[in-house]
This record gives structure tokens, C-alpha cells and sequence, in this order.
């Protein structure tokens, strides 16, 4: 944000920013007021009708009973095995596709042959509701680790591929060209142009990605699998466990989350970064 | 000669485009043929169509594709209508938004296929079940968009249709609305492919019919042939969708420019 400020207005004016922050983190604003009135509003509601006694309650648990399955989850050690097993196929599914998805992009982008060729293949499985493909992994791959990193790499190597393709096809001409004329390899250009050039459009491109990645992951493991966040969030409903099943479901979302924004916040970072570089 | 290879170049990505199909169809072929894979695993391209057209000839994938295509429609109408109007009311109201805002993001960052077993105990085994997760995938992007569209209508021309005595109600259907159409319908792009996977998934987890069950059935008895036939059905419907929308987007678009 300050950043942002100088680099547009040359006239640094740190001061009034941090006050205006000290005021904000005082005084709710309205947005947050009725925000955190709505969500309290909510899950009071919700722990009135969840001790209610009705048949329908008993099925949606209550604040309380997920806050209470929480802490035991916690400081059990099963509920870290699980979550490792989730994060070990996330990460090896997800590192694969940023590979597999860069590198193909580079390819595509850079060569009209291979894109033609492959274009309509990758459109076809962009516009494929990918899940309709995890019953084929798990014969292909079985019930283990290894179908839900295919899972995971699936989904999330096309929101790569297609904004690297784009990301390349948006670098200047005019560079590449002075590249070629000042004598560059091939790899010269892939490495000295065309990946800077393209690095915020990857970026995002890894950004949507890691929500696809997730959304894999725990499809996949609550399709078949034997450990993870996602055969916990099905044997858990299964066996009618509301409130652990409402704790673990906060956990995959707060994990979906953080995720992103982090590469959000790096997204930013980026983009100011080149701003700068292409301003001076 | 200067006329066919620029022919050639005019079409060169369809021409490449079908050249790449092909031989993916072909090289699939081949490894089924000459074994180099076990065709127990991946089935082969010839296969896939013979078991089509037997299933065809049955009639019982056609009602699964029926099944599946009336859902997707009652699940994509519903969030089209619920979508709209929450988005239209948060866009005319502050308030309504401050309040609705959280579950949104909560929804939005939630796997909402998680809550499949508590959709089934309140609502059973199908219909309900699937067009419930199709609508609970689909509708944030309609109400975001429609939000978005709604205040980033030009405040003159409110201002310009107050000065001329215009009420509310006539703000919102000629102003507010027509305005927003084309980041509605953005949203609805987005919104079929959602509403697509939502009713796949959903019939994958909790269905007796459907291509999603379909895939789901044949998978867990290892008929690869019959799997693939219900997942190229479900690629098919998914390019037909997509595509029609995006000819959609693309004419409103055309027509804002005016």
C-alpha cells in the first residue's frame, strides 16, 4: 500500500496512513459491524435450534459441540496423521502441475505448431467437470497416496497452463526480437524474457490453481481413500458426527484460504514490483 | 499454390487442432492394440464406441443423460433466481450486503461437497440432494457478479433518471438492471460450469441415476469401457454449455457497445 503511494505520487506521506489505521482498528466500521452482528446472530440461532431436541437438530450439531470436537481433535495426535496425508498430496500434486503447467505453457506459448495441436484437447478438459475423472484415477493409480496427488495435479494444471499461455503471449514482441537480434538462444529467451515477462500471469495463474488443488484433494479422498482430511470428512458424515465433521470442513476451508491469499498477497508484491521495474 | 497454403494458414489451428485429436485417438488405439498398456486399464477408443452404441441401443444412457440434464437445468434456474435477486438486493441495500457478505466468503472458501452427508439426511438419496449441491456451487459467482454489476452502475445516470422524476422501481428495472446484464452474464458463464460439477459431483456421491452415478458405478466395478462412454458424455455436455454461454456473453457484449 505504501509502496503503491510513493512510487505513484513521488511525495512520501507515511504519517497520515498509519493514523488512519490506528483510527480503523479502534472504531468498527458499519460493514463490520453488521458483518460480525450477522455471524453471531447466526451461530446463536444455530446453538438455540442445535439444542432444541429436534430430530432435525440432532443432525446439524452446534457451535459449541464443533468448538468442543475442535480442542479434542487437536490434542490428539490421529488428527495430525490425517492432515499430514493431506498436505503431502496437496504439496507433491500441486508442485508437479506449477511444473508440468509452466513448462507446457512455455511450449504452447511459444510455438503456434504445438498450441494448435494441443489446444483443443486442453479447451475440451478445461470445460470437463474434472471429478468425473477421479473414478478413473483410483483404478488407475488405486485408493492411496498416488490417486490423490494425480487428483490434486489434475485439477490444478490448467488454471497454470492456460495463464502461462497467456502470460507468454502477452510479453512484448519487441523484446524478444531485440533478444534475437542481440544474439539470444532459445533458452536465453525463456529464461532472460519470456518467464519475467510472464511471471504475474503465472502467478495468478498458481494463485486459482491451489484452490483447484484443493478442491481435488478433498473430492478425491472422500471418494475412496483410507487417511486425510477428506476421508475423515466422509467417514465422520458417514458415521453422523456433526460437530468433528463441521470442525474438519473449517479446517479445509481455513486451509483453501489461507492459501490463497497468501499467493494473493505475493500476487500484489509482484505486480508492484514490475510496475516499478517497467516505470524506471 | 499461393492460394492453398494460404488456405492452409487461414485454417491452421482447426487443421492442427483435428490433426491433434486424431492422433491421440490413433496413438490410444495403438497402445490398446499392441498391449503396450493392458486395455483392461485404459480401454481403447473402438471399444468406447461399441459400448456406446450398445448402451444407446438399450435407452438406459440415455435416461441417465436426461436425469443428469434435468437437474443441471432446475439447479442452474434456481441459483439464476436466487442468485439474482440476493445480488440485486445487496447492490440496492448497504445493508443487506454488510450482513450477507461473511457466509458469502464462507461459502466461497468452504468445500461445499463436504456437506453432502447432512444434505442427504434432510433432503435423501437424489433429486433434491444433487440440485441442492448444484445450486449451493453455483450460486456465488451469480450473486458476486450481480453485485459488482449492480454498483458499478454510472451514478449519472441515476442521477440523470431521479432529475427526470424516475422512481425506484423504475431506477432498478431500466437503470440498475440493464446495466449490470453483461457482468451478469459473466457470472452465468461461470456459473453453468459450476453448476455442471456440482450436479457430477453430487450424483457421484449421493445418486441412484445420472451420469455422475453412472461414472461412479461402472468405476467401482472396474468397466472401464462404460466409464469412459459416461465421462465423454459428460465432456460433451460440459463443451456444449460452455460454449453456448460463451456465444451468449459474446453477443451482449457486442450489444453493450452500442
Amino acid at each position: 500500500m505504501e509502496n503503491k503511494m510513493n512510487s505513484t505520487t513521488n511525495t512520501a506521506v507515511p504519517k497520515p496512513v498509519s493514523i488512519r489505521r490506528r483510527r480503523r482498528a479502534f472504531r468498527l466500521s458499519e460493514r463490520q459491524g453488521w458483518g460480525i452482528g450477522a455471524v453471531l446472530v447466526f451461530l446463536a440461532g444455530w446453538e438455540l435450534f442445535g439444542s432444541s431436541g429436534s430430530v432435525l437438530a440432532r443432525y446439524i450439531s452446534k457451535p459449541s459441540q464443533v468448538v468442543q470436537a475442535g480442542a479434542e481433535w487437536l490434542s490428539g495426535g490421529d488428527f495430525y496423521r490425517h492432515l499430514q496425508i493431506s498436505l503431502q498430496e496437496i504439496f507433491g500434486g500441486f508442485l508437479l502441475a506449477v511444473a508440468a503447467g509452466v513448462l507446457g505453457g512455455l511450449l504452447m506459448g511459444r510455438s503456434r505448431i504445438i498450441r494448435g495441436l494441443f489446444d483443443p484437447l486442453v479447451m475440451a478438459l478445461y470445460a470437463t467437470p474434472l471429478v468425473a475423472l477421479i473414478p478413473l484415477l483410483i483404478i488407475w493409480f488405486g485408493i492411496g497416496v498416488g490417486s490423490k496427488i494425480a487428483a490434486v495435479f489434475l485439477f490444478a494444471v490448467f488454471p497454470v497452463l492456460l495463464n502461462t499461455i497467456t502470460g507468454i503471449r502477452q510479453v512484448d514482441p519487441l523484446l524478444i526480437r531485440a533478444g534475437r537480434s542481440f544474439g539470444a538462444s532459445e533458452w536465453q529467451l525463456f529464461t532472460k524474457i519470456l518467464l519475467p515477462g510472464s511471471i504475474p500471469a503465472i502467478i495468478s495463474g498458481i494463485r486459482l490453481g491451489w484452490g483447484k488443488a484443493m478442491i481435488g484433494m478433498v473430492i478425491g479422498e472422500m471418494y475412496v481413500s483410507t487417511a486425510g482430511l477428506g476421508h475423515l470428512i466422509s467417514s465422520l458424515g458417514n458415521s453422523m458426527k456433526m460437530g468433528d465433521l463441521f470442525f474438519v470442513i473449517l479446517i479445509v476451508a481455513g486451509m483453501g484460504y489461507v492459501g490463497s491469499n497468501l499467493l494473493l498477497r505475493l500476487e500484489e508484491k509482484v505486480m508492484v514490483w514490475r510496475e516499478e521495474a517497467l516505470g524506471k | 499454390m499461393k492460394s492453398f497454403t494460404s488456405w492452409i494458414r487461414k485454417r491452421e489451428q482447426l487443421l492442427l487442432g483435428t490433426l491433434g485429436i486424431i492422433l491421440v485417438i490413433a496413438v490410444w488405439q495403438l497402445i490398446s492394440d499392441l498391449r503396450l498398456i493392458n486395455p483392461f486399464f485404459i480401454s481403447s477408443p473402438s471399444q468406447i464406441l461399441k459400448t456406446a452404441f450398445n448402451q444407446t441401443v438399450n435407452g438406459d444412457l440415455l435416461e441417465d443423460f436426461w436425469i443428469t440434464v434435468v437437474e443441471f437445468v432446475v439447479a442452474f434456474a434456481l441459483s439464476v433466481v436466487l442468485g439474482i435477486t440476493i445480488g440485486l438486493l445487496m447492490g440496492l441495500f448497504k445493508r443487506v450486503e454488510y450482513t450477507i457478505d461473511p457466509f458469502l466468503w464462507f461459502l466461497y472458501s468452504t468445500p461445499v461437497i463436504a456437506l453432502y452427508p447432512v444434505l442427504i439426511i434432510w433432503l435423501g438419496l437424489g433429486f433434491a440432494t444433487v440440485v441442492t449441491l448444484g445450486v449451493l456451487f453455483t450460486i456465488t459467482p451469480i450473486i458476486i457478479n450481480t453485485f459488482t454489476g449492480v454498483t458499478q452502475t454510472s451514478p449519472v445516470l441515476i442521477k440523470a433518471a431521479k432529475s427526470f422524476g424516475a422512481n425506484r422501481r423504475q431506477i432498478l428495472f431500466k437503470i440498475a438492471l440493464p446495466s449490470a446484464i453483461p457482468m451478469i452474464v459473466t457470472g452465468l458463464r461461470i456459473g453453468v460450469e459450476r453448476t455442471l460439477v456440482g450436479v457430477i459431483v453430487g450424483e457421484l456421491f449421493s445418486a441412484n441415476a445420472g451420469l455422475g452415478f453412472r461414472i461412479s458405478y461402472y468405476g467401482a466395478r472396474l468397466q472401464v469401457s462404460s466409464l469412459f462412454v459416461a465421462i465423454v458424455l459428460v465432456i460433451i455436455l460440459g463443451l456444449i454449455l460452455t460454449q453456448s454461454l460463451r456465444l451468449l456473453e459474446k453477443r451482449l457484449l457486442k450489444w453493450q457497445e452500442f
